[in-house]
């Protein structure tokens, strides 16, 4: 059987784009047999299209019992677990079965509101290590007029944090958006 | 109880767990039900019976030897529940009975 193995990175608010490249490759003959070392996805040939891949971020982490009882949950009614990626857990079912983990509006939007957590505390995170290093540089500037040289250092540091910061902002914000066009649709259906 | 719409998702559940049954069977019996219109997704089952489970509409029942998948089964408190949508349900359809069907 024919292996192929796929070096990609995908950052948390792109689990939506993940799940839908693993889904191309499902369809181009390629299933999704394993995924290791955060950034390295394994596949072996295959029907194409036999198989549907479904990602998820857990609630609770990966090793904790909760974890472990959706996980056998999910594979109690019928698909399979192929591996995870921290508390990304991927699953995969057959495409006749129309395999998804979600079926409504609020089960989704319960789920759009566990990633905008974790990512509300990334974004606060990266904009304090953006905050910092760019005060001790303007602090050497204005009051040290620059006499430690090393603190030339904190600019780059500063720079680096904002652009890591203004990307995940950026997520952030589309995931939000997501889930208001969800919240709106809610108003009507369901 | 503060009356709210329940989704048809749980709405469906409660009147499968009129008899015991594990996730798969209730996805099933849903599908079945509503001749193939409702199919829910295990994720979407999982988070709804942990969030009844919470409220005391349902319970699980103690896993035996032949039932490594565990079984559940509505409650009183559920059961109540379920009569009072279902009473709910009988006023949206009389209404639209009487101006719905009434205008033709």
């Amino acid at each position: 059987m024919k292996k192929r193995t796929e070096v990609k990175t995908f950052t948390i608010w792109n689990l939506e784009k993940e799940e839908k490249w693993l889904n191309q490759m499902e369809s181009e003959g390629w299933h999704l047999v394993d995924v290791y070392n955060k950034d390295t996805y394994k596949f072996e040939e295959c029907e194409p299209g036999k198989y549907v891949i479904r990602l998820e971020l857990l609630e609770k982490s990966i090793n904790k019992p909760e974890s472990e009882k959706y996980i056998d949950f999910i594979e109690d009614t019928g698909a399979s677990y192929i591996s995870n990626r921290g508390n990304i857990v991927y699953f995969t079912g057959l495409a006749e079965k129309k395999f998804e983990l979600f079926s409504d509006n609020t089960s989704r939007i319960n789920y759009y509101s566990r990633i905008i957590k974790i990512l509300r505390w990334l974004v606060l995170g990266c904009w304090l290590n953006t905050i910092n290093p760019l005060l001790w540089f303007l602090r050497n500037l204005i009051f040290f007029k620059m006499e430690d040289e090393i603190a030339w250092l904190f600019l780059p540091i500063a720079i680096i944090w904002l652009v890591l910061s203004v990307r995940v902002s950026v997520g952030l914000s589309k995931l939000t958006r997501k889930r208001k066009a969800l919240k709106e649709e809610q108003n009507l259906f369901e | 109880m503060a009356y709210m719409a329940l989704t048809e998702a749980v709405y469906y559940i409660l009147i499968s767990l009129l008899q015991p049954m594990h996730g798969y069977g209730i996805m099933q019996n849903v599908e079945e039900l509503s001749k193939g219109r409702v199919k829910l997704a295990a994720g979407t089952l999982y988070g709804a019976l942990n969030t009844l489970l919470e409220r005391g509409w349902i319970m699980e029942l103690p896993t035996t030897y032949n039932t490594r998948k565990k079984e559940y089964l509505i409650t009183d408190f559920g059961k109540r529940a379920l009569e009072l949508e279902y009473a709910r349900l009988q006023e949206l359809v009389a209404n639209g009975k009487m101006f719905v069907e009434g205008d033709k």
